[in-house]
């Protein structure tokens, strides 16, 4: 494991409007460069916002650095290139009614020649056994299949760091098994949203545990996190 | 699966080997001229059914859908004749009661006819060839990339209120549901629609999206066939508004 970090977090306080109450507040926390790290909580802790933090999404106090560039006002597009974003909905994230045009997009955009772009779009899609859906429409796939294409869609432009919000929740085990083998092949920092702790255990080397907008506790002890959730106090 | 989307694109006529954009002109064309034709000859009438049962081959329309197509007609359409009593006929000259039936059969019949060609010009479309349909129009590109988006948006949100429906209807089972449904369905929708639309831009932000890089790099160009059923469409069309001025 390298010591250069791939995601920092120092500080940082978030909230939806500028008024509002907070709803995550003092976080500090880090993801090496091709580091996996589970980011585990109940329902309304704080995951999905952490995430959505750090592509620059939402107002915060505090320090955000992605890839050793400092998250700005100014430097948010930067940022958000160097990362690949998973929501919890794929179908919230797919921006075209054709497979590989939504797979491509990452490349077209940044002006690589389409046949390039498609090529590496399969590249992609059949990594994670999907090539056979690149000519249909996402309205003919089923949840996993979405899953898999949204998924895609974030790894074609090879970025540094992966924020993953519950890749595993609408997974059937033998999916769940074939996306932890996936995700272990890739070569790139990731944070990964989830309570499926089995799942997170055979992905992630290390969790960071969120409770009411707070870092509760860090470890490698996946058990530990395990009782620290099902402990209806935290 | 979902019955809306599978008719898309379920057809498999020779129209799928021209552009989807041709296909889609070519659809508006036929919808056109099923408008356009005088129905107070027989004539124009012959070359309305004609025309659109000779789109809907070449669209290879499966028959299941052309059943149901055949149904919906029916429910949609019979009342109108069987207000025919009611209407007005424009044509004085004829007996009281078979203008009536004339004016209220032209009505359900082209109304018929246009369904059918609407029908099969969708099982004309595989919605993963839409977007390419749009960028292909001779249309500004903001204006095409909004209809791209338009469409993938407003089948993501069929999908969702169909699942909202479901979901509601699991948790209210049982008698008074009806009513239930009626007042939490407007809440729980809308709830999620804003949710959606959020997220939908946040994805937008994230990737990168603009109007710049909102349609496929590559658009096709209209190859012979193209242009040809184009033109003989476009002509199809212009024929008809001629025959209507004249009769
Ligand atoms: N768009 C929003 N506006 C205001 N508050 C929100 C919004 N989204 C989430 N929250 C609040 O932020 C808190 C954390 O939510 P979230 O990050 O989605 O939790 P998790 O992903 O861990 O389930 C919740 O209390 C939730 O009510
Ligand atoms: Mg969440």
């Amino acid at each position: 494991m390298t010591s250069e970090k791939t995601l920092i977090f120092k500080d940082v306080t978030v909230r939806y409007h500028d008024k509002s109450a907070s709803v995550l507040s003092g976080i500090t926390m880090g993801v090496s460069s091709n580091e996996r790290v589970a980011l585990f909580g109940l329902n309304g802790s704080g995951k999905t916002t952490l995430l959505l933090a750090a592509t620059g999404l939402l107002p915060f106090t505090g320090r955000i650095v992605v890839d050793g560039i400092e998250l700005t006002k100014k430097t948010a597009d930067t940022v958000r290139d160097r990362i690949g974003f998973l929501f919890s909905t794929p179908e919230d994230q797919i921006l075209f009614p054709r497979v590989i045009d939504d797979t491509a997009f990452s490349l077209t955009r940044r002006k690589i020649p389409v046949k390039e772009a498609h090529a590496r779009a399969h590249d992609a899609l059949a990594r994670l056994g999907a090539a056979d859906l690149a000519d249909k429409s996402p309205f003919q796939l089923s949840h996993g299949q979405r899953q898999r294409v949204a998924l895609a869609g974030a790894l074609v432009a090879a970025p540094p760091l992966l924020l993953l919000d519950e890749p595993s929740s609408a997974l059937d085990p033998a999916g769940k098994r074939s996306l932890a083998v996936t995700l272990s092949g890739i070569n790139a920092a990731m944070l990964v949203a989830t309570h499926d702790i089995p799942f997170a255990a055979s992905v992630c080397s290390r969790y960071v545990l969120l409770n009411a907008g707070k870092t509760h506790s860090e470890g490698v002890d996946f058990k530990k996190a395990e009782l620290c959730l099902d402990d209806s106090k935290i | 699966m979902n019955v809306p989307f599978d008719m898309w694109g379920s057809g498999n006529g020779p129209a799928l080997r021209l552009l989807p954009q041709t296909r889609m002109l070519c659809g508006t064309a036929v919808f056109t001229s099923c408008m356009l034709l005088p129905f107070s000859t027989s004539a124009g009438t012959a070359c309305a059914v004609g025309l659109t049962a000779l789109w809907c081959l070449l669209c290879g329309m499966p028959l299941r859908r052309a059943v149901l197509c055949l149904g919906i007609a029916g429910a949609l359409f019979v009342p109108i004749l069987l207000m025919t009593p009611w209407i007005q006929a424009g044509d004085a000259h004829n007996s009281a009661m078979a203008g009536r039936l004339a004016a209220s059969g032209t009505i359900a019949l082209r109304a018929s006819l246009c369904l059918f060609i609407s029908f099969a010009t969708i099982t004309a479309l595989p919605l993963s060839e839409a977007h390419t349909a749009f960028a292909g129009l001779p249309l500004p590109r903001t204006a095409a990339v909004l209809l791209v988006q338009m469409l993938n948006q407003t089948l993501f949100l069929i999908e969702e209120t169909g699942r909202v429906i479901r979901a509601i209807r699991l948790r209210g089972a049982g008698r008074g549901l009806h009513v239930r449904l009626l007042f939490s369905f407007p809440v729980v929708w809308m709830g999620r629609m804003l949710f959606r639309a959020e997220r939908t831009a946040m994805a937008m932000t994230m990737r990168g999206y603009t109007v710049r890089d909102g349609l496929p790099a590559s658009v096709s160009c209209y190859a012979g066939k193209d242009i040809l059923m184009l033109v003989t469409t476009g002509c199809i069309a212009v024929g008809s508004l001629v025959l209507r001025i004249l009769s």
